[in-house]
């Protein structure tokens, strides 16, 4: 029976990989950048859900792997790396960078990490603007531009967006199922708790830090690659860690379809009211997002799983 | 007989205030020591520093005559150490199987199989009469129910020593029964138990040894009658007065 229900939800998300893959040949130009736009967004909140979702510690901040894994990409290329030998750095870089980093910041609770993953985003997007040369500072760095014409190069964009969203969420589903997202849940409830029955609570979210960080620079690395420039100011912009945060709210936060729900929503409607209102976007999208976490509180995913089985208790 | 935990005069320190000052005991194998004294006198604490919680300001904590001092809790708990809470904590998101679970995946260095982790989960709670919740989550349980998973929890682990505290506190006597068949069971099967509590008749039909805590400070050690005896524990429990009258009514007898 467990069986079962693993391939029949592998066989799911392989026939939804496939459908959003062949998108493209009925979509035009501003409907593809959306979607690739949503799929990008969708990567981002994966991300932030394994970190925040599952583990519970909230990473404002973790914009700054998506720009790490911008620059990493776009360093290499510059430095004539191809693109898909470049593309794993945009992987390795943040993920070396969180496990770097999650020893000391990870022992911080709550606000205190919270801040302090803000705080190293603010201090990233400096370094890069201070340090010049390479990263060409300030004035941000141009990409070696695609032999392919560009409809054929956006539509590959989008198909890479959709394959590393697939696998992200293969990820999460695995983590769900597996003895890290266990532990991960178990110290989000009680974290000395969950030391006192054994688990390495340091090594388990360090990891959860680096798998965040690995979905979020991948995100980012073809993110560099698809806008062909980037500066300091849009690949480090926190707006892009709210905006994810917002989805995984809405989507359902420690849920397996959350991300890709709430990034589907957020961007479609804002897509619609931006075309409507031009002006007033920015506050109706605002009054939807307080209406929305009033409303459901718990995200849509695990509204729905209330609906389909009323008599399990939700999770 | 070598002990399999010794408490090396310990001292805690929480602040300016002297939690625990030099104590000492031992916990042989295979016996229920009971941990007891007026609240406050520092029992949660020795159990706190012994699972690696509260870092000791002084003294040795040693399982198989290695240190404890410093080592991070869930190595302690791999060493085979197992506790429960006073202040029950399970996690409120996962249901009382998933709880048991935890322990039951984590508490050794060699992690077992999902199938078995939940087979030890299963066993524990039925161990403890709470198959019926197995699906349930925290919350939705009684407060006798959640000290019983609480117990569960600690026995999915399969741990050599095992820490209970107040596991039978503000239960009824028709619940705290079973209960004392548990730990008298687990005793015989060859786990060492400190067992912290405050229900005097659990006490001293369970304990081999009682340890008696006041202000910090070891004020007696022995069998449960020579604790019943003890006019130092009189004393901190009933007061002085009627520990004096204790000891002339004793001499004049004697006499
Ligand atoms: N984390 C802490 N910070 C500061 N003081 C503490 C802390 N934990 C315990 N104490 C203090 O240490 C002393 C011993 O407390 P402890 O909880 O060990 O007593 P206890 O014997 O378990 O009491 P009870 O029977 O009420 O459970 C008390 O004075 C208490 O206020
Ligand atoms: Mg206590």
């Amino acid at each position: 029976m467990m069986i079962t229900r693993t391939h029949l939800a592998l066989l799911g998300l392989v026939a939804l990989t496939l459908a959003a893959m062949a998108l493209p040949f009925l979509l035009d130009g501003y409907w593809l950048r959306l979607a690739t736009t949503i799929a990008m967004f969708a990567i981002v909140t994966c991300g932030l859900n394994v970190i925040v979702g599952f583990a519970g510690y909230h990473a404002f901040g973790n914009t700054v792997f998506f720009g790490c894994g911008a620059y990493a990409l776009s360093i290499a290329m510059n430095a004539g790396w191809s693109f898909s030998a470049s593309l794993p750095l945009a992987l390795l870089a943040p993920m070396l960078l969180a496990g770097l980093l999650g020893w000391p910041l990870l022992r911080l609770k709550g606000h205190y990490f919270a801040i302090a993953t803000v705080a190293l985003n603010l201090a990233f997007a400096e370094l890069v603007t201070q340090a010049g040369g390479f990263t060409g500072g300030a004035n941000g760095i141009a990409l070696p531009l695609s032999d392919l014409a560009p409809q054929i190069a956006y539509r590959r964009i989008y198909w890479m967006m959709v394959a590393v969203l697939a696998v992200c969420i293969a990820v999460t589903w695995w983590l769900s199922r597996h003895w890290l997202g266990t532990a991960l849940r178990a110290l989000k409830d009680n974290e000395s708790g969950a030391e006192v029955m054994g688990i390495d609570t340091v090594s388990a979210k360090i990891l959860a830090w680096m798998i965040s960080a690995a979905m979020t620079g991948l995100a980012g690395g073809i993110w560099a690659y698809w806008i062909t420039f980037i500066e300091p100011s849009s690949a480090f912009d926190p707006l892009i860690g709210v905006k994810a945060y917002i989805m995984m709210l809405i989507g359902g936060m420690g849920t397996i379809a959350g991300p890709l729900i709430g990034a589907l929503l957020l961007e479609l409607f804002g897509a619609l009211i931006w075309a409507q209102f031009l002006d007033l976007h920015r506050l109706l999208l605002g009054c939807l997002i307080v209406a929305t976490a009033l409303a459901l509180p718990g995200g849509i995913v695990p509204l729905v799983r209330r609906a389909l089985r009323p008599a399990r208790p939700a999770r | 007989m070598t002990d399999v935990l010794t408490i090396d005069n310990v001292s805690v320190n929480f602040g300016g205030v002297k939690a625990l000052s030099d104590v000492s005991f031992g916990l042989r194998p295979a016996e229920v020591l009971g941990l007891i004294g007026p609240n406050g006198a520092g029992k949660t604490t020795l159990l706190n520093t012994i699972s690696g919680i509260a870092p000791l300001a002084g003294g040795d904590v040693r399982a198989d005559g290695v240190s404890l001092a410093g080592m991070r809790p869930f190595r302690i708990t791999r060493r085979g150490i197992a506790r429960t809470f006073q202040i029950v904590r399970p996690f409120a998101h996962l249901t009382v199987a998933e709880n048991a679970a935890v322990g039951a995946t984590f508490a050794s260095h060699a992690r077992p199989s999902r199938e078995e982790a939940v087979a030890r989960a299963f066993e524990a709670l039925a161990q403890v009469g709470l198959t019926a919740k197995a699906d349930a989550l925290p919350h939705q349980l009684t407060l006798s129910e959640r000290k019983r998973l609480e117990l569960a929890r600690a026995l999915a682990m399969k741990p050599r020593i095992l820490l209970l505290d107040e596991v039978m506190a503000g239960l009824n006597l028709a619940e705290v029964e079973p209960i004392i068949e548990l730990v008298r069971g687990l005793a015989r099967s060859g786990l060492s138990i400190i067992l912290v509590e405050h229900v005097m008749k659990a006490v001293m039909s369970t304990c081999d040894r009682i340890v008696v805590l006041q202000f910090g400070r070891k004020i007696a050690e022995g069998t449960p009658e020579q604790i019943a005896s003890d006019r130092n524990v009189i004393e901190a429990y009933l007061g002085q007065r009627f520990a004096e009258r204790r000891a002339r009514e004793a001499a004049g007898r004697t006499a």
